[in-house]
């Protein structure tokens, strides 16, 4: 299917949403967010359970009423439409299909509000059908279909709509591992074939970073970092995008002169854009660090704990200082690693990041 | 052997106490049925078989009128009052927190209330403002009396969908309009049928609010039958009673047979 309506930014400004919880507090929902989402991102709104995201996502949308702030879709100012006049469409993560019509019948519900000629509806259907390949169930009832398929059917209804931004709501949340894989891939092929704006949000972070071409990393109402599931990975901004996004160890004390020393571990010859600082903050991903020979040596640690991964082995080690530090080394060493052992710490100096 | 637990379904009167209600309960059922088919001058004496009072009551013009009369209002009715009870449900929906269990209570709050203090006070309020008692004011008393029982079953239908439904309604492009005439009527119809069915036999049934606020050309079917009793026990209000049990019980029947056999040849078609 491929994009008749004109391609369109959307812009987010300065959005602000507050409500009052069942206690009376008040509850900043969205606090500020600015985002910029150019037409065919598959962007991936990140975060944990309350922290802003689907109620940006619902915003966008039409559902909620928005305090202060605005939101642009190709330069037309759209948070003042009812959701029915917005060239948008949501997914949501309890399908919402119409129980008493089929699935053909789900999807032309949607052209039909439209003037769009009987003979275009029907074809547009068919089009989408064939699309999330549903086409032999279309006049199944939603309740005779799996979760999987009622996905599908949910995701044709709005794509037939040709929206200019494809709203998702934890859509794959419902589904099983293996399903929510497998869906994954059809998203990033339906994305590219359709090539509409996807805004997908999820708590799930391996599933933001398997389908976002940019990932949001939202808590508490604020947007935390946007950037590539590369950068938020390697480079996270801060403590709560580390943390959130992967494992990771967080290393506290000085740097000056290129050489960090706290927790019980001195690292050397860190990289040149790493700052000095007599209170640094240095964020260091497990597989950063190594228990084999070869890398800049950190100090001495103690084996408290080591799990065997198959493709490696990841150890919880402890510093003289009795800071945890998490490491994934090669699997190769699993014979010569006992817990209470002390053992020398290695780590790659290029892939340490440093948060204010 | 495990020792079962204890509990109130094992005390040596709950069974024969269960039967004896049960035995209760459908007794005067079988005596009226059967006594409507007694030949004697007396309601209450057994002289024969003889189906001579059913043909009786099909020449007695002033029950006819007042059947006609009871029809001509429950029928009303069920529609008016299941058609508000929807808008209220529905309505009710939108509200939120507080404002939407105060509002519930409110229109629950008959329910509970001794139906004499509804009846004295429609009388009262009626003879207040100067409303004659005709046929569109003992309608109106009905309607009132069943909005609160036809308001349930639509509540809580609608407390059973996805509240995403609408929403994903409206984001497809549908007018409110359209949402109320392509989701949630046909979504309602089920809660929409019993709605009305339970306000059209509560309006035939109700007694004590008729008795209050109907005048001389509208006696409804309850009253004439009490009209009947004060005379003396006649045996054609055995057979009113036969028929008011038989007539719905049949058409439940077909109602039941018929959903029955549409389900079967669905889930066939499915197959």
């Amino acid at each position: 299917m491929e994009q008749e309506q004109g391609w369109a930014d959307l812009q987010i400004n300065a959005l602000s949403k507050s409500f009052r919880d069942p206690k009376g507090a008040q509850v900043h929902a969205l606090d500020g967010v600015s985002l910029s989402i150019p037409a065919g991102e598959f962007i991936v709104l990140l975060g944990p359970s309350g922290c802003g995201k689907t109620t940006l996502l619902r915003s966008i949308a039409g559902f909620e009423k928005i305090d202060s702030g605005h939101i642009n879709l190709g330069g037309n100012r759209i948070d003042l439409l009812p959701p029915h006049k917005r060239p948008v469409n949501t997914v949501f993560q309890s399908y919402a299909l119409f129980p008493h019509m089929s699935v053909a019948q789900n999807i032309a519900f949607g052209l039909e509000n439209e003037k769009i000629d009987k003979n275009e509806v029907k074809a547009r259907v068919g089009q989408v059908l064939e699309l999330v390949k549903l086409t032999e169930l279309a006049d199944r009832k939603p309740s005779q279909m799996s979760g999987g398929q009622q996905q599908r059917a949910a995701l044709a209804r709005a794509l037939a709509k040709k929206p200019k931004v494809l709203l998702l709501d934890e859509p794959l949340a419902a589904l099983d591992l293996k399903l929510r894989k497998s869906m994954q891939f059809e998203l990033k092929r339906i994305h590219r074939a359709t090539g509409t704006t996807f805004v997908f949000v999820t708590h799930d972070q391996n599933e933001a970073m398997a389908l976002g071409d940019r990932i949001a990393v939202f808590n508490q109402g604020k947007l935390q970092q946007v950037g590539t599931p590369f950068e938020i990975y390697t480079a996270p901004a801060s403590e709560f995008v580390a943390n959130f996004i992967g494992e990771s160890t967080l290393l506290q004390g000085k740097i000056s002169g290129q050489i960090f020393e706290g927790d019980g571990l001195r690292i050397t010859n860190l990289n040149q854009d790493i700052n000095a600082n007599a209170s640094a903050k240095l964020i260091v991903r497990p597989e950063a660090f190594t228990l084999m020979q070869g890398q800049t040596s950190c100090g001495k640690v103690e084996i408290k704990e080591v799990i065997f991964a198959g493709d490696s082995l990841e150890a919880l080690l402890v510093t003289q200082s009795g800071h945890e530090v998490k490491v994934k080394t090669g699997a190769s060493l699993l014979s010569q690693l006992n817990v209470g052992q002390s053992v020398e710490l290695f780590v790659d100096v290029n892939q340490i990041g440093q948060i204010a | 052997m495990r020792q079962k637990s204890w509990s109130v379904s094992h005390l040596p009167v709950i069974k024969p106490l269960g039967i004896a209600s049960l035995v209760f309960l459908y007794l005067p059922l079988f005596t009226v049925l059967i006594f409507s088919f007694n030949k004697s001058e007396d309601a209450t004496t057994w002289g024969g078989f003889s189906t001579r009072w059913y043909s009786t009551i099909l020449e007695n013009t002033d029950l006819i009128r007042s059947a006609k009369v009871s029809l001509s209002i429950a029928i009303p009715c069920a529609l008016i009052a299941a058609l508000i009870a929807t808008g209220l449900a529905v309505g009710m929906g939108r509200a939120t927190g507080k404002v939407q269990n105060f509002l519930r209570a409110l229109v629950n709050a008959p329910l509970v209330l001794p139906e004499i203090v509804t009846s004295v006070g429609t009388l009262a309020l009626f003879s207040l403002v100067g409303v004659p008692l005709r046929y569109s004011s003992l309608l109106f008393a009905h309607v009132v009396m069943c909005v609160p029982f036809a308001f349930l079953p639509i509540r809580s239908r609608l407390r059973d969908f996805d509240e995403n439904i609408f929403e994903a309604a409206r984001d497809l492009g549908a007018s409110s309009t359209r949402v109320m005439m392509k989701i949630t009527v046909p979504l309602l119809v089920p809660a929409l049928l019993s709605s009305g069915l339970l306000s059209f036999i509560i309006s035939m049934d109700d007694f004590l609010t008729s008795l209050f606020v109907s005048g001389p050309e509208t006696t409804t079917l309850p009253i004439y039958i009490f009209g009947l009793l004060k005379l003396g026990a006649s045996p054609e209000v055995n057979v009113i009673a036969a028929l008011l049990l038989i007539i719905p019980t049949l058409g439940l029947l077909v109602g039941i047979t018929w959903t029955a056999t549409r389900r079967r040849s669905n889930e066939a078609r499915n197959k």
